[in-house]
Order: C-alpha cells, then structure tokens, then sequence
C-alpha cells in the first residue's frame, strides 16, 4: 500500500498497482524503495486525487502509453476526439474541476487522463466562434479595438467572402 | 394549504364540542369566532407571502446562470491559467486534422477562430507552427487562385521557416493541366526540405515536374502518396527512370503511387489507357529503407514486381492491386522475411495470376488481401498459393469481389486455424457459415468480423449479443472479460433483410454495451 499527503494534507491509503499509473508516483516509489514513508502531492488537493484515484482504479491492468505510441500518433495526425463511455461520465464535472484533473494529470504525468481532459476541452471549442468561446471559458477579450482590427485583417484570408 | 388549515380546525372543533357538550354554548362560540379571525388573518398572510415568493423565485431561476458565470470569473481557476504547452495540446485535438483550403469556397480555417479568442491564445496559436503546418489545399475550379495562394503562403508563413510540413493536395481540372501554371512548382517546391507527409492527387503533367526534381531536395520526408488524376495527361508515362525525387529521402519508409478513375471500370471494347509506368522501368527509390509499398491500380510488370520484393529488405506491408506483364520469368523464389501484410488483385486469367505469385515464399505474412474481380476460385487453387506462400501464422484474411462456394470456403477456413480477422467486402458467403462463426464453430480465434448478413444471420448475431449482455449482467462485468469472442465487426444487411426493427433493435443492444460494444457497427 501507498500512502500520500495532499495539498489540504489529507491522507489517501491506495494500491501500489492503482497510483503507478502515475509516471511521477511510479518512478518515486522506484527511487525510495521499499519504504512507509507517505508521499506529498503538495500540488493536488484532496477532492481532486480521489477524482484521480477513482480513474486509476477503473483503468487499472491497463497498459501505459508508450513515447513511441504517443509520438506516432502524432505523426500520423490521428487526432481523434473520442472518449469512451466510462471516460466521459468520469470527466463530467464543473469546468473548474476539469481543469483540476488537467493539471495534477499533467503533473503526476497520466497521460491517458490528461488525453481525457484536454479531449474534453477541445470537443467544447469544436466548431465554435471566438465570441462564443469567450463566453464559454469566461474569457476577457483583451484586446485594444485596433489590436482586435488587425488580428481581424490578418485573418482575412479565412473568412468567409 | 389554507384547505388544510380549515379541515383541521373542523376536526379539532368537533372533538372539542364532543368533549365539552356541557359547557356554556356562549363561551364557545366566543372562541369560534376568535379562532376564524385568526385563521384569515393566516390565510391573507400566507396569500400575501405567495405573491412575493413566486417573482422573487422566477428572478432567483433567471439569475442562476450569471450566479455560475460569476464563480467561475472568481474562480481562481479558468481555462488561461492552463500551462501553454496543455493548451497547444487541446488546441491540436480541437483542429483535429489539416487546415483546410480550396479556392472555389471560403476558406474557413477554425485555427483562426482560436486565434481571435484573447491575447494568451492568439499569442499561443501564432507561436506553435505545428498549429500551422497540416495543410490540405483544393485548387478547384482555380476560380480565385490568388486568394487560394495568399492563404497557402499565410499558413506557410506562421508554420516558420523550420516547421516540419504535411500538405495534401487536390485539383478537380481533369483536361488541359499542362497549359495552367503548376501549383506544385509555385506552392509546393519551394518548401520541400521541409516536407514530412506529402499526398498529391494531381494530373499526371504536373507531378511528372514534381517527380523529376533532383535528388535530395526532401531530407525530412517521411511518407507520400501520389495519385495521378485521369485525363489531361495524354497517358504520359510518369513513374519511369527520371523519377529522382525520392531517391535522396533518408527518411522515406511510406510510398504510395495510385492511378484514378482511370483503368478501373473499363467497358467492354474500350482500350485500356497507357500505362503511367514504364514496362522496362528501374525506378530510383530507397528500395532498402522503404516498410510500406503500394501500386494502386497500376498494372506492375512482373519483373518489377519480383524485383521489388527481393530488394526491400525492410518491406512490412505490399499492395499490388494490378498485375501488369510478364515480361520476364524467374525460376527461383521471390523470398521476404519481413512482409507481414499483402494485397493483391487477381484477374480473369488464371495462369496469369499463378505465374506472377508462383515465386512468393513470405513465410511472415500475417494479413492477405486478395481483390478477386468476381472470379470463382476453387479452394484448392488458393490453398495450394497459400501452401506455396509458406505462411504458416496468417492471422487476418480479406477478400473483396471474391467468388467461392460454401464447402470451399469452408474447407479454406478450417485450413487457416489461427484466423482472427475475417472480412468479406463485396464477396458472397453463405448465411451458413457466416453463422458457425458467430457461434465460434469456425475461424475459433475470430477477434474481428466483416461480412454482409441477411435476416437468419443478423438474428444469430442478434442472439448472441443478447449472450453476451446476459454474461455482462450476471458477472456485473464492465471489462469484457466476460465474453472472448468478436470484439470488432462491420455487419452489412443485406437487402432481402426487411426487419429494420430489428437491425435497430440490433443497434440499440450494441449501444447498450457501451464499452464493450466498441467497434461493432451495423449498416443497411
């Protein structure tokens, strides 16, 4: 068993084999050894590593994305937006905790989960205009009306005629 | 709520007469009355309350929205304050594929979408040349080329001088492309050492200039596919000895020269077009370094054909979808020790087809593709070419316009033990047989499925989805180990199935399985 300490120093006792999914868990747990010593997650509250936790159950046994398996499909430009079933009732929750689980994702370097959370993203800006995805994300359009003219004038070639 | 009230009174009222029938009647009605004065004192209170409660809860409804917007802006976490580099992750998924531009439309590129957005994302979106350097163009008509071009050039511009590029390129002009300006030599050429993917679908006049270019211009390219655009190209023969373009790719592994519209469908009496490649040809291609070769609908002379086999010695996967002529004949083997994957497109001329093959030894040949021209094949016939083939391990076999009956195809599947891919496009099986593997009696290992099915069979399909939600059901399994048996499948109903309930019905089941009914698809 793992023990790990939370931002909001709480305490979450879990399988070795559940928290490896975690690249940056994994390769401290290798480094230390064996050892009873609890591992602090200074980064990741502690709503947000049960959410973590909860996913490396379901997917636990599953094999790790390889380097090679990421960059080649990069490579081949299958971008695909899909997510399973279980990922997309998993990943439904408020935008602020979506964004929670992207960034300890990519802090504990799951790849699968932060590949969930960004899908996520881009599924919602799919297809939308800059208005509508400020409203959305609750973006502040910051530009000055001459910057927004001539980003408007560069982008003239994409418009419709 | 005042009915109650007044029920209740009553009643109360009634057990307090019963208990006190001796008291003095006036004190009593004393107290009525003082009671009903206070109770429509309630009632007017209670109505009051009600008329403010209602508009107060409508403006409470109406305010929810703008109550989330709000946390959200308080919140201390918003979408910008995701690193940069996770959102140049999203953002590739959210463009999900090349920019597209044609000259003939608007050109709507989303990227630009994301860059009008805010300073952060305009400054990620200019910043990240990967963003930029997809492109797929559309010449079109060629109706506005310049407003094509400016877009071309604008996107080339973000993706950097360094940015490694995919470009895809398509042109609807079928005659006379020799008399316009080559988009290849004006869009394409300039930036060639940069290019990683490239796939041209042009007139055969203008990837010939491509094609010609000196060696070594495109040190980065990874894979191309090039497709020469019937008509317009007076059946110039294009893939011949001048072909040095991709003899100096180092990085070159994919290669792909495919033939359009042109030769496919002929009618009867009709000459067959020239042929873009040369009988006689010694392409100059890294023959050593490429993994994956194919001639699509090019006939390929037989000695080129042989000599392709032997001299790649890194060939993984081969396609071959037209023999050309014999113009030599080997005696001895045709050996590859890394082939995994070929496809090949016999004709009507069997001989033919046995003379060409007749050399092959691919003892790692793991998936057969076989186009058959809806020829009927005795099963003897093709084990024997599988027997000579010597491959042992084939675990995935398809066929497309393929003829055979019921008891050869049979006999030919029990000889292929460890089968798990079994896909039937355009070729007839029996509903008899399409049902022993269902039922796992045939092809045991059968993992994926591709096949036409008329109404008995999709019931047996029908059937044992059922099975299998039961095993989901009874083992409260989520994981599908549950079930070993088909786990992909593209079900084509045939015309003679009228049920469409049932075909629904079937949907519905594979839509319920969530999960697990991943990657079987019903069609009609």
């Amino acid at each position: 068993m793992v023990l790990l300490v939370t931002s909001d120093n709480e305490q979450f006792t879990t399988e070795k084999d559940i928290v490896e999914r975690s690249v940056l868990i994994k390769n401290m747990l290798e480094d230390v050894g064996e050892s009873d010593q609890p591992i602090p997650l200074p980064n990741v509250s502690s709503s947000v590593l049960k959410k973590v936790l909860e996913y490396c159950e379901h997917h636990r046994g599953e094999p790790l994305p390889t380097a090679d398996s990421e960059q080649s499909q990069d490579e081949t430009r299958k971008r695909t937006t899909d997510i399973s079933e279980w990922d997309q009732k998993f990943i439904t929750v408020d935008q602020e905790m979506l964004f929670e689980i992207i960034l300890a994702a990519n802090y504990l370097d799951i790849k699968s989960l932060l590949d969930v959370g960004c899908k996520t993203v881009a599924n919602m800006i799919k297809g939308k205009t800059p208005e509508e995805i400020r409203k959305l994300f609750n973006i502040v359009n910051d530009f000055t009306p001459e910057e927004e003219a001539q980003i408007k004038k560069e982008n003239e070639w994409a418009e419709d005629r | 709520m005042s009915t109650n009230v007044v029920t209740i009174l009553e009643v109360a009222e009634r057990a307090y007469s019963n208990m006190q029938q001796e008291a003095d009647n006036s004190v009593l009605d004393a107290m009525r009355k003082e009671m009903r004065q206070i109770l429509a004192i309630v009632e007017t209170d209670a109505a009051r309350l009600n008329a403010q409660i209602v508009p107060r809860e409508t403006q409470r409804v109406a305010a929810v929205p703008q109550i989330v917007r709000m946390e959200r802006i308080l919140s201390p976490l918003s979408l910008n304050a995701i690193p940069n580099e996770i959102l140049t992750r999203i953002f590739k998924l959210s463009l999900d594929g090349p920019i597209y531009l044609k000259s003939d439309v608007p050109c709507t590129a989303p990227i630009t979408s994301l860059a009008q957005v805010c300073r952060k994302w305009n400054i990620v979106v200019m910043g990240t040349p990967v963003l930029w350097n997809n492109l797929s163009i559309d010449f079109g008509d060629r109706g506005d080329s310049s407003r094509l071009t400016l877009a071309v050039l604008e996107c080339l511009f973000r993706a950097g001088p360094s940015s490694p590029l995919s470009i895809c390129t398509r042109d609807s002009i079928v005659a006379g492309a020799a008399a316009h300006p080559n988009p290849i030599i004006t869009l394409v050429t300039p930036h060639v050492s940069r290019l990683q993917h490239l796939a041209l679908s042009l007139p055969a006049a203008w990837l010939h200039d491509f094609l010609v270019l000196p060696s070594g211009l495109i040190p980065t390219l990874e894979s191309s596919d090039i497709e020469f655009k019937a008509g317009g190209d007076n059946g110039m023969v294009v893939l011949s000895d001048d072909m040095t373009v991709f003899a100096g790719a180092p990085g070159l592994h994919t290669l792909t020269f495919r033939m359009q519209g042109k030769n496919r469908h002929l009618h009867h009496g009709q000459p067959p077009a020239p042929p873009v490649l040369s009988p006689g040809a010694q392409l100059q291609l890294p023959w050593t370094q490429l993994t994956h070769l194919s001639f699509i609908d090019i006939p390929v002379p037989y000695s080129l054909f042989h000599r392709m086999i032997r001299q790649c010695t890194s060939l993984v996967s081969f396609a071959t979808t037209r023999f050309g002529v014999l113009d030599t004949m080997f005696l001895c083997e045709s050996r590859s020790y890394t082939l995994r994957s070929l496809e090949i497109e016999f004709t009507r001329d069997i001989p033919h087809n046995m003379q060409y093959t007749y050399p092959l030894v691919l003892p790692a040949l793991s998936h057969l593709t076989l186009h058959g021209r809806h020829i009927s094949w005795s099963q003897p016939r093709l084990s024997s070419l599988l027997k000579r083939f010597s491959c042992s391990g084939l675990i995935g076999f398809t066929l497309f316009h393929f003829q055979l009956d019921n008891a050869n195809m049979e006999s030919l599947l029990e000889s292929l033990p460890d089968l798990e891919i079994v896909e039937f496009d355009l070729s007839s099986i029996s509903r008899v047989l399409v049902e022993k593997m269902i039922r796992g009696e045939l092809v045991p290992r059968l993992k994926r499925l591709q096949c036409m099915m008329d109404e008995a069979a999709l019931e047996a399909f029908f059937l044992l989805l059922e099975a299998r939600w039961a095993c989901r059901v009874v083992d409260n399994s989520s994981d599908g180990v549950a079930y070993g048996g088909i786990e992909s499948a593209n079900i084509y109903i045939s015309s003679s199935c009228r049920s469409s309930k049932k075909v629904e019905k079937t949907r519905e089941y594979i839509r319920r399985l969530g999960d697990m009914g991943r990657g079987i698809e019903v069609r009609g």
